[in-house]
């Protein structure tokens, strides 16, 4: 971890270790898909998921790999704003982020850019357009 | 007629009263062949995410029991993993064996469940008998430990709810060690049996590439020799404080499927058998009582039946979470049906279906649609139907 410090120092917006074991790291959404790409394919990190969460600074989206060899998590943070959110997706890096990327287009609104089969997860073909379930109310 | 018209489509779903969560395959087939394998979910997203948003800490235990039937353990427990690990404290020895008791006793019954219905479909209807019959006794132990025999309501923030009674720890030890000789017995019809092995042998390979783009977990990866288990390389609980070891295989088939959660059902069996013996000699209290949860972030993990199941709270605080992600074994190992069904034929499709153990009664509602008629030409019996005469087929030659 210490090497993805000095090597994205200039990069790295924010960087937070809540214990030994949990890592937080706050990036430019502009930077995403080299962080990822060296996460998943240099470090060799598992792909757990993607959480997404509705703050007051703006739509933040949390990136978690896991390192199981060392026991610890390794979370990538990226805000966007409110208004038009969209980031490039890292499904063509990630097969297995597919899913996630398409539910967090549907509960929160944000739009992934290349994402390969952008169509809808979970909600209903009647659901009304720009109703984010997950999404605050201002 | 082009190439196009002649693909079959084979809807697989959405309900069945056995699920737990109504998912939809769709299954592109020509001829006998699958090429191509879409799926449809949703049908019950029930809001549990955003509920937690209105509850306390506490609650949240109680709600998140309720997102699976079978694993009702695993959720209360990486939730709890995760509001400990916000607080930053752990919790009392006493309280991580009973844990692990709970979390390995819910293993076994949810893998014989498993092996039942993976012996039904098969057409080794004596199989799916008797891992019934022997997952009652598991039940029974978990009633003794518990309360209950489903949602236990066993785990809480800090700690545990309820404790073990230790005059009681001779009977739930006989009463675990005569499930050995049962597993064991499931475990050799299994090894010894060439119908199954050619059944089961070479088919829906999972490659270890595959598994880690689609992030697989659980024994869905182990199977595919991919050596990873949050038991033992997230330690949480007691699994560091016992022996034993995580179990892989290197083909990635639906054999090899089948004898990790077999394999892993002795482990299981030890882990307890330690864990109680344990208990004997632990002291103290249950329960770290936590009094606030202070603000910022928690990750909680915990290896369930089906593999990691992982919670990310977010605090500001308050008594009640910002936000709760949940993420269910199931979300990581469907999606590797791209990888493994594609190529296989339609009664080797609901086997692969199968073996991920996705909440999987749903293949009893198969049916076979021409896909430019609409026209329904197979219903789910007929294909269970097809892959059992398949089994009888290979049991003649």
């Amino acid at each position: 971890m210490m090497s993805m410090k000095s090597i994205f120092s200039d990069r790295i917006l924010e960087w937070f270790e809540k214990s030994e074991k949990r890592f937080y790291i706050l990036i430019d959404a502009s930077n995403l898909l080299q962080f990822v790409d060296y996460v998943f394919n240099e470090v060799r990190a598992r792909y757990i998921i993607v959480s997404g969460i509705d703050t007051q600074a703006g739509i933040e989206l949390v990136y978690h790999f896991a390192l199981d060899g060392a026991g610890a998590v390794v979370s990538l943070r990226v805000i966007l704003p409110h208004e038009n959110p969209r980031i490039e997706s890292i499904s063509p890096i990630i097969t297995g982020a597919q899913w996630i990327e398409r539910e967090i287009r549907e509960l929160l609104g944000v739009e992934f850019l290349h994402h390969p089969d952008p169509r809808r997860l979970l909600m209903a073909e009647d659901w009304p357009a720009c109703v984010y379930p997950l999404r605050r109310e201002k | 007629m082009t190439s196009e018209n002649k693909r079959t489509v084979i809807p697989i779903g959405p309900y069945h009263p056995l699920q737990e969560e109504p998912e939809h395959f769709l299954l592109y087939v020509e001829g006998e062949k699958v090429v191509d394998i879409d799926w449809m979910t949703g049908y019950n997203h029930r809001g549990i995410e955003k509920l937690a948003e209105r509850m306390t800490y506490d609650q949240v235990t109680f709600l998140v029991e309720r997102v699976c039937g079978i694993c009702s353990t695993s959720h209360p427990i990486a939730y709890t993993n995760a509001v400990e690990d916000l607080c930053g404290i752990d919790i009392p020895e006493r309280a991580k064996y009973i844990k692990s008791i709970v979390g390995e006793l819910e293993r076994l019954h949810s893998h014989l469940l498993w092996v039942g219905l993976a012996g039904h479909y098969l057409g080794y209807d004596t199989v799916w008998m008797w891992a019934w019959k022997y997952r009652e006794p598991v039940l029974d132990v978990m009633e003794a430990v518990t309360g209950n025999r489903n949602n236990y309501a066993m785990m809480k923030p800090g700690g545990v709810r309820r404790d073990i009674d230790n005059e009681d720890i001779p009977t739930i030890l006989k009463m675990v060690d005569e499930l050995t000789p049962k597993v064991e017995l499931l475990l050799k019809a299994v090894q010894d049996d060439p119908v199954i092995h050619a059944r089961t042998k070479g088919v829906g390979i999972l490659t270890p590439a595959d598994a880690r783009a689609y992030g697989a977990v659980g024994p869905t990866a182990r199977a595919s020799g991919v050596d990873i288990d949050i038991r033992r390389d997230h330690p949480y609980a007691a699994y560091n404080l016992v022996d034993w070891k995580v179990i892989t295989t290197p083909n990635g088939d639906v054999y090899d499927k089948a004898a990790v959660r077999l394999l892993e059902m002795l482990e299981s069996i030890s882990i307890i058998k330690q864990c109680l013996e344990r208990l004997k000699v632990t002291g103290g209290p249950i329960d770290a009582c936590i009094k606030e949860v202070p603000p910022g972030f928690g990750l909680g993990h915990g290896e369930a039946p089906r593999g990691e199941v992982f919670h990310f709270v977010v605090s500001d605080g308050t008594n009640s979470p910002v936000r709760h992600k949940i993420r269910a074994p199931s979300y990581c190992n469907v999606p590797t049906f791209k990888a493994t069904c594609i190529g296989e034929t339609v009664s080797d499709a609901a086997l692969i279906l199968a073996s991920v153990d996705p909440c999987y009664c749903c293949t009893e509602r198969m049916s076979v649609i021409e896909a430019d008629t609409g026209k329904r030409t197979l219903t789910g019996t007929d294909l269970i139907r097809l892959s059992r005469e398949k089994t009888v087929r290979l049991r003649r030659m």
